[in-house]
């Protein structure tokens, strides 16, 4: 069972084959070191946790419809209000968008009805349908702000839970032109002590404006003090492009203040992440997810595991209270949530058309092709042996 | 007294009852057992979170985590985060950094020590204990997944133990990515119970360097020894600088070559089993770590100059450094 000795490793192979940090040795799948008693004891603990869940699911399940189109779903859709005799419902945009086939959805006493697209907020994948078919709003006053930890469940139609997890990141933009931009360069590779100095004003930059010049050194912004680039880099992207902050420098030994007006758009130079294309294949092991699934100006993040074809389902917490809606599988740690605030200020605004949608789809909309994959009709019970994966073999 | 005898029997029963929920597998009978769970969860998020931090070497491109274990910033990280580097930038959720230094490392175990060089006390995570964890036991995994973001404190994630795997490695189905490498498995009560160290390709392959592989090593890893075999994980960078060797042992003043892979820059330049490396490109070589720190200065395609004892001969040979990631497919 576990060879300790030289076997070869293979490479994101599609068996479960884990790959790991030892030298010629192959770590065997976690589920092959199981008796099958144990495999069935954390069957048992993981039905447990889904239906002890539940209760918190039942009133928000019976405002879910299957959104399809060719027979197939392809996401859920939350019924949020009534107009003009009939429901509207939100749903992912990009699933429903392309290709434009007609769309019906269903419910979970097999009924299928017609729905139109009436309307698109693209900056947020989210689209209204309306339909006549008779179900209940969701009331998304009856919304929750859950603390970082908290657990999180994902009804579906039928009343069960589609999904458990927590909240991994609280609420937060994920718009570049959201974080502030300063406009300098900076050395990333020392922490300073005595301030950070500034290797390169860039023109036109907010810096510039401000009057600080190439080698000035930054002491403090806003009065908190600066050890080093980094330190600078964090607070400035935490604050709102826009705002007036007020930096200490100094400048052959005098200290000077600037009042700068923050621009927009992060400068990203400097901190190294994990390289774009190694974290892509990764962001695929083990899950498949949604073709847009970035930039969103607001989402909560949970490690829920979803598939694709899930998003546009409410996220309730313990208490039944509505935390969003999901908006994206992203990753194989990430699940992206619409709050219900920002839900509810969307809904306040006027949508665009589809054909405005079209035109104003972010670039980034369009950029990958993810592999969607086929569980449209799953049962609950396929669905929790999904969700244990791996275990019938 | 009678009514005592009662409440005696009742607490004993409790006690009893309390006592076997803390063996078996913890399941939710309700929703109020998940609130209860909840709780505990929310707790230790808060209490454990400004103790996880990013970890990353300018000089080697590498990007990790880390847990604080002690007020004085003794970090606990994995061994291919740290692999190459002497310092790294320590930097906190709440956007704070700090100078780290490189101590120990077992590349076997994918453990290793980093020493904040500021002054404390620093915010701290226990350690805990991993030897008694059995599949089903819940935990939290947290981490800067993709590398250190600072709109966003590192990700939570619940999860609980699969399994446990050779050298003392532990499994979790909280999932891992890269940028995870290195960061804290937490038991309920937030006590580190591992560190993570690789994927898989399913959802429920996270594999965690248990706590109790640190204790094992702890002195020598303190003491800034490093030693073991280096391995393929997903999660580390295939594009760093290779000999394509495996290295066991220190003999003679150098680096002894326990293996050579197929296909290799070393096979390529006619090193072989036993040879002892003595210096590179002039740089003395006494152990695996100085061995590291030298290949960090060159890029994939560079020639280097290998001193090597072979028997009483000392032979220099010219190998073109190759890529981790393209020795692990060959290996395939």
């Amino acid at each position: 069972m576990t060879k300790t000795t030289t076997i070869a490793i293979v490479l994101l192979s599609v068996t479960h084959v884990n790959i790991h940090a030892q030298d010629g040795v192959r770590m065997p799948d976690p589920y092959e070191q199981l008796s099958n008693r144990e495999i069935a004891t954390l069957k048992k603990q993981a039905i447990s946790f889904f239906s002890a869940a539940e209760p918190a699911v039942k009133t928000a399940s019976r405002s879910i419809v299957n959104v399809n189109i060719s027979g197939k779903r392809v996401a859920y859709g939350t019924v949020v209000t009534n107009k003009q005799g009939k429901v509207v419902i939100l749903t992912k945009w990009s699933e429903i968008s392309n290709p434009r086939r007609s769309i019906n959805i269903s419910t979970v006493s097999g009924k299928s009805y017609s729905a139109n697209v009436d309307g698109v907020y693209p900056e947020h994948d989210l689209a209204l349908l309306t339909s006549d078919a008779p179900l209940k709003p969701l009331d998304l006053k009856k919304m929750s702000n859950p603390e970082l930890g908290s657990f999180l469940a994902v009804a579906r139609p039928d009343g069960k839970v589609d999904g458990i997890g927590v909240v991994s990141v609280m609420s937060r933009s994920l718009r570049e032109e959201d974080k502030a931009y300063l406009g300098v360069m900076m050395d990333f590779s020392k922490a300073g002590k005595n301030g950070v100095p500034l290797m390169q004003v860039m023109p036109d930059s907010a810096a510039k404006k401000a009057g600080l010049r190439n080698g000035d050194i930054v002491m403090s912004v806003n009065q908190v003090p600066i050890l080093g680039a980094i330190e600078l880099r964090n607070l400035l992207q935490r604050l709102v492009p826009g705002s007036e902050t007020t930096i200490l420098y100094r400048r052959n030994g005098d200290e000077k203040v600037a009042t700068v007006k923050l621009g927009s758009r992060a400068d990203n130079a400097g901190i190294k992440r994990v390289p774009r294309e190694r974290m892509e294949r990764m962001q695929r092991m083990g899950t498949s997810i949604n073709r847009v699934r970035s930039d969103f100006p607001s989402v909560v993040q949970s490690d829920i595991p979803i598939n694709p074809e899930d998003t546009g389902a409410p996220v309730l917490d313990l208490d039944g209270k509505l935390v969003g809606i999901t908006i994206a599988r992203s990753s194989r740690i990430k699940t992206f949530i619409t709050p219900a605030e920002t839900l509810l200020r969307v809904l306040a605004s006027d949508p665009n058309t589809v054909t405005q949608a079209d035109k104003n789809r972010p670039q980034s909309n369009l950029r990958d092709e993810a592999n969607k994959s086929s569980n449209s009709s799953e049962d609950p019970a396929s669905r929790i042996r999904r969700l244990l994966r791996d275990f019938d073999k | 007294m009678t009514r005592h005898i009662i409440i005696s029997l009742l607490t004993i029963c409790l006690l009893t009852a309390n006592a076997q929920h803390v063996t078996a597998t913890p399941t939710a009978e309700s929703l109020n057992d998940l609130k209860d769970i909840q709780a505990r969860t929310v707790q230790t998020v808060k209490k454990v979170l400004p103790a996880t931090v990013s970890l990353f070497s300018a000089k080697t491109g590498a990007s990790g985590s880390g847990v604080i274990i002690n007020k004085d910033g003794l970090i606990l990280t994995a061994g291919h985060v740290i692999r190459g580097a002497e310092e790294v930038t320590v930097v906190f959720p709440d956007g704070k950094q700090a100078n780290g230094t490189v101590l120990g490392a077992n590349y076997t175990r994918d453990t290793a020590m980093v020493q904040i060089t500021e002054k404390g006390p620093w915010p701290l995570a226990e350690i805990g204990n991993s030897k008694d964890l059995r599949s089903g036991d819940l935990v939290l995994a947290l981490g800067h997944a993709g590398g250190y973001d600072p709109v966003r404190t590192p990700p939570v994630r619940f999860g609980r133990i699969i399994a446990r795997s050779i050298h003392k490695f532990i499994s979790s189905d909280c999932a891992l990515i890269g940028g995870d490498s290195g960061g804290p498995l937490f038991d309920l009560d937030g006590k580190v119970i591992g560190i993570h160290s690789s994927i898989g390709t399913s959802l429920s392959a996270n594999n965690h360097a248990s706590i109790e592989g640190f204790r094992d090593d702890w002195d020598r890893l303190k003491g800034g020894d490093t030693w073991g075999r280096l391995g393929g994980s997903a999660l580390d960078d295939p594009d760093a600088p290779v000999l394509g060797i495996q290295t066991m042992k220190t003999a003679r003043g150098g680096v002894s070559v326990s293996h050579v892979f197929e296909g290799s820059p070393a096979q390529r330049a006619g090193i072989r089993e036993r040879d002892i490396i003595r210096s590179i490109n002039g740089r003395r070589t006494p152990d695996l770590r100085r061995l590291h720190l030298i290949l960090t200065n060159y890029s994939p395609g560079n020639d280097i100059k290998v001193r090597i004892l072979r028997g009483e001969d000392v032979i220099t040979l010219e190998v073109k450094l190759g890529k981790r990631g393209e020795i692990l497919r060959r290996r395939r």
